[in-house]
Order: structure tokens, then C-alpha cells, then sequence
């Protein structure tokens, strides 16, 4: 993933920060309904207008480890467009996983804009 | 849950299923016009099978142990559905894991546990040989030699372990009573590696009024108290110093509660002659030194004490025995080993049984696995669930069988008779005996898991899912077969215990020679004082006399039919042993030629008690005294053997135990009738009987005969009147003669006991699988049978059939136990006296008893058959 800003400050930011982050915007996007992995990455980008870019090499891997812990249940079906595809949805642990990020999230934010914006 | 567990059972390969998703990707993005990027693709894949490889194992181990919950869950719901076969199963496994445990344990403490000592594998006994004995106690003179003349040992001590019996001891609280004892030199405890409980061991510069206890006596009678170390003890009324305390574990051959010590310089000097094996010598191995070259040592010195004393006897040498070994001896270790096997075999059939009533069970659920199978179970489901059922069953057998075991070995030690164990022997139940009965539980249970399990999946499902299929005639022949090899090792542990039994029975008819009902016979152990002034005995004549006055005592009661002494009692209790034998004015023999007798002093009350005539000659008299002629008795076989026939009246004869003592010459008066010297002895028995006023002699039985009533009476009595001519005198331990030939034969009653116990717990598995197989063959016939008798068949043709099966069941399993028994009976023949090994009697008894059996066992399933409803055979399911 990668946080495009008009600065560089996005690039010093701490991984496991991304990491967590990437992890709740999937499972946020996941809230409306099981989909495949490049309509998750589509979505993110759409959703942020293009501030955050969602690469491959993060997709899948957070969607596996995801999987793995059981915040996520993978299942093949059909795209929109008729083809195979591995739909992802979110398992009920997922969406406490969701709430508790969200959470911590909005701590961080407000913390961080409490510091910057400070007089 | 649920999906992904779904999702997994019909999975794809891991890496398929990784490219399949990001190929979708790629085509997407092109399809959006945007170029994919192959690093970052790479990247993604290679991270997402490693964690979906991980998962998969993951998901592995979750799925077993899920299995597993769910095959016992399933196993116990098995269980309650058809109690009755789970509690045949239960019971059958339970009585086989318990006889197994409790062998286990005997075995256990014979065979495989070191002994309770430091470093045990260093320990070895010396013993001499001879060409009589390949393995007997040690002189004091050749323990000398060994002891100056060895450089294998850390240390070479001897113990005297007396004949029983033991001094008076008189407790805190006043009572008395005899406590075993042996001697022991020095650093006997300091050798064995024994750390005292109390006190402190013997030393060098002790004196020999010192003395030991045991745990258990100083615990028992003394209230483990600390203060009495170093406090004076009487024993038999003499000060004793109690210089400690050791483990019961210390107590070596034969029980001891105590122990004095033994001084070289001490040993009285008739005593220092090689002929008086009187100790036993355990030494402890230098570090580094083997067995090997501690017997080589020992043999090198036994030939220089045979080259340089002519007393050592014929044949003699030095020999060296692992401690443990020795202390158990050959015949109980043999016995255990016996017994294993024996038990063995028991558990077999208990496997058998348990897997023809499973295998009975699975055919009738041959539509149940064959419908898992089709619904997708694997083969190797299907086996597991299987296996886990038949662990299961055992695991419950294993703990019923664990209880029973612990049982047995609670009651065992009133069972065994005394002196088969060694005292250093613990036959209990401990962890060890425990963790055995379950390992044998699950070893059992996967056993007679696999043929059922086996046979299940072996099938085509369609026959079993046809609803006429009825019978599966492979798995029945396999029963069949199973129940047929449980006959035969049922009939080939009754041939064993059959031996066993007539050996008993042959002993108990042994004619001894003694005429009297033995269970009126009480035999008491002296050991008298005498020939020292001031004492009440100062002379040879005041000990005889001190015996006629006890006996004249005695005599008077209404109670006592008959009393006499002797320094012998029947069944191979001897004080002196045997002696070298020369008839005057026969040609000279050299020492080591000439025949030998055992030899015994009595009065005449001995013969007249134990009902033992004198069928030539006159019986000692009371004339017979130290200042008439020197008299004996001879038995009829020292005629025979001895005298090759001859008049034995008025033939002189000399008698020596070695060849440096002034042999006695002594006339033969009388001729007794012949008697066994121990009831299991081989050879004749040749016995040469000394007048006790001719020969005083303090250490003697008594033997007393009980007017009417058991012989146990007289004891008090006995007490009161010795105590009244000597209240120092110790009447040691009180024997029936009953109690005395039953000893004689413990060994061979207690492996007839435990064998025939077996036996029979074989023969009724054994039918219990007879009566399984048939009853399930009549329920899969019945059909048949409905058929048969709708078409006119009788009851007794219908009879026949049944039996007719069990029979050759019978046929082919007790034909194949006795082939079996013949080949090897012969190596039971050392259990065996009065018996050959290969025994028509016992053998035909055997075969009849089992026949009868068999048509007890199936009598019950050839009934029903008779009473099969003709209308079944046009019912569907």
C-alpha cells in the first residue's frame, strides 16, 4: 500500500501502522458484502480517491493472514462478470476486529491532530 | 467454521488455487487498462503460500483432534447402545490385564527391578561347588582364603543365616517373643551400601554384643524409639548393645529382624573345617572388575584350596552369581518366566475374543461403514474410528483390569506360601505394575482393532449396501479360525496346569515313611545351652537329662499322646548333614569314595511320635547311655545302598564329616523303615539315626503328638513346662508337621495353583469364543435354518448343524493344542516330580474335559437354531 501525499511524511510512517491500517480499510470494505480481491483493492483506491494505492503484494498476503486468523472466509463463486473468483467476507470476529480498529484508529487520528494542529 | 472446514475437505492445491486468484487479478487490471506489476505479483504469491501452508497445517491438527472427540464420543455411544457386548468385552479384557498385571509384578520383582542396594550391579555372591551341589554356602576356612587371597573385591563379608528361629526378645512392654537373626560380619551393611534409619552400622572393633535391628521390628516393638541406640537389649537374657537401625530391605536369603555380628576369631573350631558350609559370602566388585574375571580370580583360588586341602571335597570349586540372581535362585525366576508366558497367552485370547465379538459387530454394521464410505469417509477414517472404539473398550478394560490387578497382588501374600519369595522380594502394586496394565490396554486395544477395522474397509460397499446380503462367509472363517487357535491354547495351558496337578497330587501320595496323621505333629525349635558352669545345663548329662525331664513332664498330660526329640525333622530338615560312612572290616575306601548318609540324633519318643517303626533290631532304650556301647539306627535304604544287603545287625560302622575329625564308631541295632528325606527328593534317602544320650546335642526339635485334637493345642502347654525347668530356655518357632510337608511343597502347589487358575480362565475364554461364534452364525443363518425347517428339516438335524460346527472348531483347535502340549511339555519337566511330560492321563483328561465343555458352550445357539420361526424367512428387514 502505498499513501500518496503531496509530502514525503506518509513514508516515515511506522509499517505496523500500515499494516493495522490496510487490514481495517479491507474489512471496512468488506462490510457491504463478500467480494473478490481486485474489487477490494478498486474500492479502497476509489474510496480515498486514489490517496491510497492498494498493491498486490500487500493485498493478498493481508488477505491470507486475515483468513488465517478467521476475521475472513474465503469461498469461490462468481464475479459480477460471470467468472470464478475467490470471494472474501467478513466472519464475525472480523467485524469485532473492524470495531476495535476503527476505534484505535480514531484515537491515533485525534491524538495526531491534536499534536499538529496544537497553536 | 463449518464452510472453511467444507471448503477444506474438498480442496484444490494450495499453490492452484494462489494462481488461479491472482490471474483473475491480472486479467481484471488489464481489462482496466492497467499494466500488472510481475514483482509485486511474485511477491504476493510467494507470502500467500506460506501462509496458506501454514494454515493448512494448522487446520490439519484442528481436524484430528476434532476426529478423535468425535470417534471416542461415537466409541462410548457404541458402548451404551449394546451393553451387552461392551460388558462381555469389558469384563473378558479386565480379568486379562489383571491375571497381567499382577504376574507382571512378580516378574517384575524377580526379574527386571535392581536391587534395593547401591551400585546393585556390582554385587555378587561366592559359592562353592562340588560334585554334588552345583551351588551351596561357604566354609569359614575357604571364606578366609577367598577373602586373603581375592583382589577382585571392594569388599567380601559373610552372613549366617541359622535355620529360623531366632533368641527371645523382650519388648518395652513386656512381651516376649522369637526374633529371626542373622550374622553378619562387619561391613556386611557397609558392602550391601545400606545407610542405617538409626545409629550406626558394625564396626571392626566391635564387640559381639552388639546388635542391629531391622525398621520394622524396632518400629513395630520398640516404637522407633531413638533413645534405645546405644542402650543394652536382651536377647535370650543375655545384654546386647543396639548399636542401630537399617532398612528391611538389609534382610539377604532369609528373613531377619536382626542382626549380630560375626567375628572370624569368634567361630567356634569345629565349626573351621571345609566340609561346614555354614555362610553365605556376598562381596561387591572392585569399580571396573566384570563378573567374568571375578569368577576367574575365584576359580584360580578354588584350585589352589583343592590342590592343598583334601577335606575340600570331590569336585570342588569357587563360583561367583550375580546378587540379584542368587537371591532369587533359578527355580523362581524360571517360575516367572513361566507364569509370563503363561499369562500371555491368556491376554491373547482375551484379544481374540474381544476382536471376533468386534468383528461380529462390524459385519452386523457392514451397512453403517459401508454408507460412511459412500457419504465420503476415507478408508482411513473409517479405520480410525474403528481403532478408536477398540482403544477405547480396552482403556475401560484397562481400568477394571488395573483394579483387578491391584486386587490379586492385596490378597497374593497370603496366597504364596512362604519361602518361594526371598525376602528382599516385594511383590506389589506400584506405578510400575500400573503403567504396565495400561500400556498393555492400549497395545491390546489396537490389536484387536486392526482385523475388524482391517476387514471393514476390505469389502466392496455393494454387497454390503444390497439389502439381501446377509453373511460375509471370509470374516467367519477368520472367526472361525481365531476361536479355533484360542481351543488350542486353551488346551495346551491345561496340559500344562494338568502336569502341574497330577506332580501335586503325586507328592501329596509320596509315602514318606511316616505313618502318623501329620496335622497331630507339632514340631518346636531348641537351642539349648550346655556344658558351661554356673549355667543350668553345666554338663552333656544335665542336657539329657534336662530332655527326659521335659519329655517324662509331658508324657504325663492327658493332652500329649507321645513326645520325642531329634535333631532332624521329615522333609529335609537336617542339623548335621551327611557324613562319610566305613564298615569296619571292609576293605578301606579312601575319604572321598565312600558312601554318605545323612545323619540325625534322636531318642526313641522320635520313632514312637512320628509312628516310625523299627522293622529289624530293637529301638534306643534308655540304657542306651554315654557309658554303654556306641549304638545307631539305620534306615533301609543305607541297607540297601550302603551295606549292598547284607544282616545289618551287629556291622559296625564309622562315621566322619571330615577326614580330620576322630570318626564314632557306632553297632547297628535296629533298622528303621525307609523314609524321604524332603518330599521331592530323587534318590533314595539314606539316614543313619544316633541315640541324643550318645551325642547331647542342644540345637533340636520336638516333636509331640496331640492326643486328640489339632496339634496347635499343646503349644501353651509346651511354653508352660519348658519354662518351668528353664524360663530362659527359648522355644523357638512351633510347626504342625502338616504345616512342614506342605512347605515341602509350596513351590509345586503354587505354580499348580496359579497355572490351574489360568488354565481355567483360559478354558473359559476359550468357550466364550465358541459361544460367539456359534451364536452369531445361527443369528446370520437363521434364514436358512427357516428354510430348512419350512422344507421339513427336524430339530435334531438342525441340532447337528450347529454342533457339527462347533465341533470341528473344537477338532482343529484341541488337535493343534495337544501337538502343541507334546512338543512342549518337555520344558516344563523341571516343575514336573513323579510325572513324564508327555502323559496319556493328563493329556486324554484334557481333551474329555474340553469336548464337555464345547457342548456346554454350545448348546445355548444350537436351542435357538432348533427354534427358528420359518415365517422369518419371508420377512424383509
Amino acid at each position: 500500500m502505498v499513501i500518496r501525499t503531496e509530502t514525503a511524511l506518509a513514508a516515515k510512517t511506522p509499517n505496523a501502522l500500515l499494516h493495522g491500517t490496510l487490514d481495517a480499510l479491507i474489512l471496512k470494505t468488506l462490510t457491504g458484502g463478500p467480494l473478490h480481491g481486485y474489487a477490494i483493492a478498486t474500492f479502497i483506491e476509489d474510496a480515498s480517491d486514489n490517496a491510497v494505492v492498494v498493491e498486490e503484494g500487500s493485498l493478498y498476503p493481508a488477505l491470507y493472514r486475515m483468513e488465517r486468523r478467521g476475521w475472513l472466509e474465503a469461498e469461490w463463486g462468481e464475479s459480477e462478470l460471470g467468472r470464478r473468483a475467490k470471494l472474501y467476507r467478513l466472519t464475525r470476529q472480523g467485524r469485532a476486529q473492524l470495531a476495535a480498529e476503527t476505534e484505535a484508529w480514531r484515537l491515533f487520528a485525534a491524538g495526531v491532530s491534536k499534536v499538529l494542529l496544537a497553536r | 467454521m463449518k464452510r472453511s472446514l467444507r471448503s477444506w475437505l474438498w480442496r484444490v492445491p494450495i499453490e492452484q488455487e494462489v494462481d488461479e486468484e491472482l490471474a483473475f487479478h491480472i486479467e481484471m487490471r488489464r481489462r482496466d487498462g492497467k499494466a500488472p506489476n510481475d514483482n509485486d505479483i511474485d511477491r504476493a504469491r510467494r507470502a500467500c503460500l506460506a501462509i496458506a501452508r501454514k494454515r493448512e497445517r494448522e487446520m490439519r491438527v484442528t481436524q484430528w483432534l476434532s476426529d478423535v472427540n468425535q470417534d471416542v464420543r461415537l466409541a462410548f455411544r457404541q458402548m451404551r447402545s449394546s451393553p451387552g457386548f461392551a460388558l462381555v468385552a469389558t469384563v473378558t479384557l479386565a480379568l486379562g490385564i489383571g491375571a497381567n498385571s499382577a504376574i507382571f509384578a512378580l516378574a517384575d520383582a524377580t526379574l527386571l527391578r535392581p536391587l534395593p542396594f547401591h551400585e546393585p550391579d556390582r554385587l555378587v555372591a561366592v559359592v562353592e561347588r562340588s560334585a554334588t551341589a552345583p551351588r551351596s554356602p561357604v566354609s569359614t576356612p575357604t571364606f578366609e582364603d577367598i577373602r586373603n587371597q581375592s583382589r577382585s573385591f571392594d569388599g567380601l563379608e559373610a552372613i549366617q543365616t541359622g535355620m529360623g528361629g531366632g533368641p527371645l526378645v523382650t519388648a518395652p512392654d513386656g512381651s516376649v517373643d522369637t526374633v529371626e537373626r542373622q550374622t553378619v560380619t562387619a561391613r556386611f551393611f557397609d558392602v550391601l551400601g545400606i545407610t542405617p534409619v538409626a545409629g550406626r552400622t558394625f564396626r571392626a572393633s566391635d564387640t559381639p554384643s552388639t546388635v542391629i535391628f531391622s525398621e520394622s521390628l524396632w518400629r513395630g516393638r520398640f516404637n522407633a524409639d531413638e533413645s534405645l541406640i546405644g542402650r543394652t537389649v536382651k536377647l535370650n537374657g543375655v545384654p546386647f548393645t543396639l548399636v542401630g537401625v537399617v532398612p528391611d530391605n538389609a534382610q539377604l536369603a532369609r528373613p531377619a529382624r536382626m542382626w549380630t555380628l560375626m567375628r572370624m576369631q569368634d567361630v567356634p573350631a569345629f565349626v573351621r573345617s571345609r566340609p561346614f558350609k555354614v555362610i553365605e559370602v556376598v562381596g561387591r566388585l572392585k569399580p571396573g572388575v566384570t563378573l567374568d574375571s571375578a569368577r576367574a580370580d575365584l576359580a584360580a583360588i578354588g584350585v589352589r584350596i583343592a590342590r592343598d586341602n583334601s577335606d575340600a571335597g570331590k569336585g570342588f570349586a569357587l563360583g561367583a552369581e550375580p546378587l540379584g540372581d542368587w537371591l532369587m535362585g533359578p527355580d523362581l525366576q524360571r517360575t516367572s518366566l513361566l507364569l509370563l508366558a503363561v499369562v500371555g497367552f491368556v491376554l491373547l485370547m482375551c484379544c481374540a475374543n474381544v476382536a471376533n465379538l468386534l468383528l461380529a459387530r462390524t459385519s452386523a454394521r457392514a451397512r453403517e461403514l459401508a454408507i460412511r464410505t459412500a457419504l465420503g469417509a476415507g478408508r482411513s477414517r473409517v479405520v480410525a474410528q474403528m481403532l478408536t472404539e477398540s482403544v477405547v473398550l480396552a482403556l475401560v478394560g484397562g481400568v477394571l483390569g488395573v483394579a483387578v490387578g491391584a486386587a490379586i497382588l492385596r490378597v497374593a501374600p497370603a496366597v504364596i506360601p512362604p519361602g518361594v519369595l526371598a525376602p528382599a522380594v516385594m511383590v506389589e502394586f506400584n506405578a510400575r505394575v500400573a503403567a504396565f496394565g495400561f500400556a498393555a490396554a492400549i497395545l491390546v486395544g489396537v490389536l484387536f482393532g486392526l482385523a475388524p477395522a482391517w476387514h471393514a474397509t476390505s469389502r466392496s460397499l455393494l454387497p454390503a449396501l444390497a439389502a439381501e446380503s446377509r453373511t460375509s462367509t471370509g470374516g467367519s472363517r477368520f472367526r472361525s479360525a481365531v476361536v479355533s487357535g484360542e481351543v488350542a491354547a486353551a488346551v495346551l495351558l491345561l496340559c500344562g496346569a494338568g502336569l502341574l496337578l497330577r506332580t501335586v497330587l503325586v507328592l501329596v501320595n509320596v509315602d514318606t515313611g511316616y505313618r502318623v496323621d501329620s496335622s497331630r505333629v507339632l514340631t518346636l525349635d531348641f537351642s539349648l545351652d550346655f556344658g558351661r558352669p554356673n549355667t543350668p545345663r553345666p554338663t552333656p548329662e544335665s542336657l539329657i537329662q534336662f530332655y527326659a525331664d521335659v519329655a517324662r513332664e509331658l508324657q504325663e498330660r492327658p493332652e500329649v499322646e507321645s513326645i520325642g526329640w531329634s535333631s532332624s525333622l521329615p522333609y529335609g530338615t537336617s542339623e548335621f548333614g551327611p557324613f562319610s560312612i566305613e564298615v569296619v572290616g571292609d576293605v578301606p575306601v579312601p575319604p572321598d569314595r565312600r558312601p554318605r548318609a545323612d545323619v540325625a540324633v534322636a531318642d526313641d519318643g522320635y520313632f514312637r511320635t512320628l509312628d516310625l517303626p523299627i522293622v529289624a533290631g530293637r529301638h534306643f532304650t534308655d540304657r542306651d547311655s554315654s557309658k554303654s556301647p556306641s549304638v545307631c539306627i539305620v534306615n533301609e535304604a543305607f541297607v540297601r545302598r550302603v551295606l549292598r544287603g547284607r544282616n545289618p545287625l551287629g556291622v559296625r560302622i564309622r562315621l566322619q564329616r571330615t577326614p580330620q575329625e576322630q570318626p564314632l564308631v557306632k553297632e547297628i541295632v535296629g533298622v528303621a523303615r525307609q523314609t524321604s528325606g524332603g518330599t521331592t527328593d530323587r534318590e533314595e534317602f539314606t539316614q543313619v539315626y544316633l541315640p541324643l544320650a550318645q551325642l547331647p546335642w542342644g540345637d533340636v526339635y520336638m516333636v509331640a503328638r496331640a492326643a486328640n485334637g489339632p496339634a496347635e493345642t499343646l503349644t501353651p502347654l509346651i511354653r508352660s513346662i519348658v519354662a518351668r525347668h528353664d524360663p530362659n530356655t527359648p522355644v523357638r518357632r512351633d510347626r504342625t508337621l502338616e504345616f512342614l510337608s506342605a512347605q515341602s511343597t509350596a513351590s509345586y502347589r503354587f505354580r499348580a495353583a496359579i497355572v490351574g487358575t489360568i488354565a481355567t480362565l483360559a478354558l473359559v475364554l476359550a468357550m466364550i469364543g465358541v459361544f460367539g461364534v456359534l451364536a452369531y452364525t445361527v443369528q446370520q443363518r437363521q434364514r436358512e435354518f427357516g428354510v430348512r425347517v419350512a422344507l421339513g428339516a427336524s430339530a435334531p438335524s438342525i441340532l447337528w448343524l450347529v454342533f457339527g460346527s462347533a465341533g470341528r472348531l473344537i477338532a482343529i483347535g484341541g488337535a493343534v493344542g495337544l501337538a502343541l502340549a507334546f512338543a512342549f511339555s518337555r520344558s516344563i519337566a523341571a516343575f514336573l516330580f513323579g510325572v513324564p511330560p508327555v502323559d496319556p492321563v493328563t493329556f486324554a483328561s484334557v481333551g474329555l474335559l474340553v469336548v464337555l465343555t464345547a457342548i456346554a458352550a454350545s448348546a445355548a445357539p444350537a436351542w435357538r437354531a432348533t427354534r427358528v420361526d420359518p415365517v422369518l424367512m419371508f420377512r424383509a428387514d
